[in-house]
């Protein structure tokens, strides 16, 4: 508690004048109103009354003011009090002047008293005050802080505590920039606001003097602040009203991330101590906020390299061995052959054929996926869609397989499907892919079912499914997704004498995409025997 | 190795010299007697010049194109034309044949499937002029009877409908030669239809459900993805 000349002091250093704002002055005239009142009430009594008896009165509107009004407003009236007693009731009455020494001593007794009561009430009345308020402000940083951690995406997150900001100081705008170091400006995070356009650029440029000096401005006495501004040359005294308010440097450990503006009250009022640690609190967080989603940044840029890394692997495991072992048997055989043609046998030569053949085909199909792969990523394989019967592509698909491997296959077709929108070419590269795998990943001989039906889904709306159904291993747990990722193999396969090349399902993949449709691996349902099933479905009307 | 009965005189045209190397061995064997340019410009001389009895051709060329070269020897020529193309170019293929080609292959593709298709454009050139219609065709179980248009199947007579008859009528007629969508849908339907390929899809369906011993599973009517159909006989 300082001394009212101090205090008086201080505000004048704060706000820069000596009136008082009428809704403080009112407490001093209630003071004096008080005090008035005892006055008449004791003149009309002052027969029945000793006039020593005075004190009985002034005491309780002394002690009333300390407690309703506050430590100033009763020493107000503990001084007019004294001032009154001695005016209207010890003689020489009507003047200043005291005669009897006694009096003297009970005035004084009075002031001291009317004094250190006003001092004790007032100080109760104050802590009780500060109990609320303190009470209220950390519930309401609390209710702050709360809503700010709940909240995980940054855009959403920012124009909240922009909002709660202007709420909680009744602020008309608060603008949070953020550096962004690859444009090095400032972003403006938080877009609405009741801003307009120039005044937001204008603001901006504060901001920008702000984050370079990493030093808040706008708290405390009233152009302090906009004389700083105006000696950075950033604006010129013409614009100074539209760029006023509290700009805030947003910091985490050193590091700068951003500034927050918030804009003065309405009324020109400066921003309470509550306002102020408010401010500085929700500003804490934005920056929080900010270097968080800098680390998720750079976590998830991290995971794209990783990634990278990743396929990278497994591109040159594939080319180590997809491509060179095949590279290596036809070598062996073609200079076989071109070298000893004679000494070589009948059945030897041919062995020696089939295998340049085979070992061709491998590679042709290996370069072909990846082509055709690389043309649908690249978008440069758009489908050319046209009404195709689904019975008829896996019909060319087995066309393909070959004799003794389509004779696995067994295909039930409902009656009622309905013709598709879709790429012939492509839904028949799907089909027959599915077909290849199912034989490859099966025991020899074993059937393949092949399911068309048509269904309705959320999703796709009306459309036809082909599940392609094997009775091998099935897919391991796990995998069930993996198995379509670019050169991705299972690495149960990886080193056994089952070619692949991990293209053809992520070829499948791609096209169903590209078709609206989608391509789903799963595990054959128990009680049943095992193996993969894999259902392609392709939307009968895709837009 | 079977020995053609005439010696018939082949014209490759590729501009890759592995590739002419390749075919031009692959069908000596044959016992075929070969030429071979390596632009379209020289293919056309040499088809005036030497009068081939069929020509293999690439489709991509250096200098005239090989639908161009196509369509110039259709202008006074009616020697059987096998284009080559390179995967995925469905649009060229079919200009290639509607300009007049007899059959295609994609590349890369096996000698024994080359000689194939050469045996057999080589044998309708020498079979049976248009006007001289056979009045049968036998493809595995299947039988038409032209004359009397009756089909039969595993000896029983099915019904097929006027189009579906029409449809079968058209590819036995190209037997073992792809037939494009357009060709089929303006023989059958008439030139005002030959874009309404979902029309077609319905009725190869309904004949293949009636002439096909596994219609998921056809062996006689063939789909050429984006291309159109063809009617394979059995070796």
């Amino acid at each position: 508690m300082t001394f009212p000349p101090t205090f008086i002091w201080e505000r004048f250093r704060k706000e820069g004048r000596w009136t008082l704002p009428p809704e403080e002055a009112a407490p001093y005239g209630w003071s004096l109103l008080g005090v008035a009142a005892a006055t008449v009430c004791f003149w009309l009594l002052r027969h029945d009354f000793d006039k020593g008896q005075a004190s009985l009165l002034y005491l309780p509107i002394v002690i009333a003011c300390a407690v309703r009004l506050g430590f100033g407003p009763a020493i107000c009236a503990a001084i007019t009090s004294f001032v009154a007693w001695d005016f209207f009731y010890l003689p020489p009455y009507y003047t200043l002047i005291i005669e009897n020494p006694k009096d003297w001593l009970s005035l004084g007794v009075f002031l001291l008293a009317a004094i250190t009561t006003a001092k004790l009430a007032s100080d109760a009345r104050l802590q009780t005050e500060q109990a609320q308020l303190r009470e209220a402000e950390i519930s309401t940083l609390y209710q702050a802080s709360q809503e700010a951690s709940q909240e995980v995406d940054i855009n959403l997150l920012i124009p909240r505590l922009a909002a709660q900001l202007e709420q909680l100081c009744q602020s008309p705008c608060c603008l949070v920039f953020a550096y962004n170091g690859q444009t090095q400006r400032m972003q403006l995070l938080s877009k609405e606001s009741s801003h307009g356009e120039i005044e937001r650029a204008a603001i901006a440029e504060v901001a920008e003097e702000v984050f370079k000096k990493s030093q808040e401005i706008g708290f405390g006495p009233k152009d302090f602040w906009s004389r700083a501004i105006l000696e950075s040359h950033l604006i010129s005294e013409a614009e100074m009203p539209l760029v006023r308010g509290v700009y805030v440097p947003l910091r985490v450990q050193g590091r700068r991330m951003g500034v927050v503006y918030v804009a003065p009250h309405r009324d020109g009022r400066l921003f309470s101590d509550l306002e102020e640690r408010l401010i500085r609190t929700l500003a804490n967080h934005a920056a929080i906020a900010l270097a968080r989603q800098e680390l998720s940044d750079q976590a998830a840029e991290a995971r794209a390299l990783r990634e990278a890394d990743t396929l990278k692997d497994r591109i040159l495991s594939l080319a180590s061995h997809e491509m060179r072992s095949p590279l290596a048997s036809i070598k062996a055989a073609a200079t076989g052959l071109l070298q000893s043609e004679d000494a070589y046998g009948e059945q030897d030569r041919r062995d020696a054929l089939k295998s340049i053949a085979g070992e061709v085909d491998r590679m042709t199909n290996l370069v072909t996926n990846m082509l055709d792969l690389s043309r649908l990523e690249a978008g440069n394989w758009k489908p050319e869609k046209d009404w195709c019967d689904l019975q008829e592509i896996v019909g060319t698909a087995l066309d393909r397989l070959g004799e003794s491997d389509a004779a696995r296959v067994h295909v039930v077709a409902a009656s009622d499907l309905p013709m598709v929108l879709a790429d012939y070419t492509q839904v028949a590269l799907v089909i027959t892919n599915l077909l290849t795998n199912a034989v490859k990943y099966s025991p020899e001989g074993s059937a393949i079912d092949v399911t068309l039906t048509r269904t309705v889904d959320e999703d796709l709306g009306q459309y036809v499914q082909v599940a392609v159904r094997d009775y091998g291993e099935g897919i391991q747990p796990g995998e069930e997704t993996r198995i379509f990722d670019r050169f991705y193999r299972s690495p149960r396969h990886r080193k056994s004498a089952i070619h692949g090349t991990g293209l053809g399902l992520s070829l499948c993949y791609a096209i169903a995409t590209a078709h609206g449709g989608r391509i789903l691996a799963s595990n054959a349902p128990p009680p049943g025997r095992s193996g993969a099933v894999f259902e392609f479905s392709l939307p009968v009307n895709a837009a | 190795m079977k020995q053609p009965a005439s010696e018939h005189l082949i014209l490759i045209v590729d501009d890759e010299p592995e590739i002419l190397r390749a075919v031009r061995a692959g069908l000596r064997a044959q016992g075929y007697e070969t030429e071979t340019a390596s632009s379209g410009e020289e293919a056309l001389r040499l088809a005036s010049g030497r009068a081939p009895h069929l020509v293999i051709l690439d489709l991509m060329l250096p200098g005239i194109s090989g639908i161009d070269v196509c369509e110039r020897l259709r202008e006074w020529t009616n020697v059987p034309i096998i284009v080559l193309s390179a995967l995925g170019q469905e649009r060229q293929k079919v200009k290639a044949l509607d300009a007049g080609a007899d059959d295609y292959l994609t590349k890369p593709f096996g000698m024994d499937e080359l000689t194939a298709r050469v045996r057999a454009a080589l044998r309708r050139q020498t079979g049976a002029l248009p006007e001289q219609q056979p009045s049968s065709f036998t493809a595995d179980d299947v039988e038409i009877d032209f004359a009397a248009r009756i089909v039969r199947k595993a000896k029983q007579e099915i019904k097929l409908t006027p189009i579906e008859y029409e449809i079968l009528r058209f590819l036995t007629q190209n037997a073992d030669r792809v037939v494009t969508h357009r060709q089929l849908l303006s023989t059958v339907w008439g030139a005002e239809y030959s874009e309404e390929t979902q029309l077609l899809r319905v009725h190869i369906g309904h004949l293949r459900q009636k002439i096909e011993t596994n219609p998921s599973h056809p062996r006689l009517v063939i789909t050429e993805p984006g291309v159109g159909y063809r009617f394979r006989t059995p070796d």
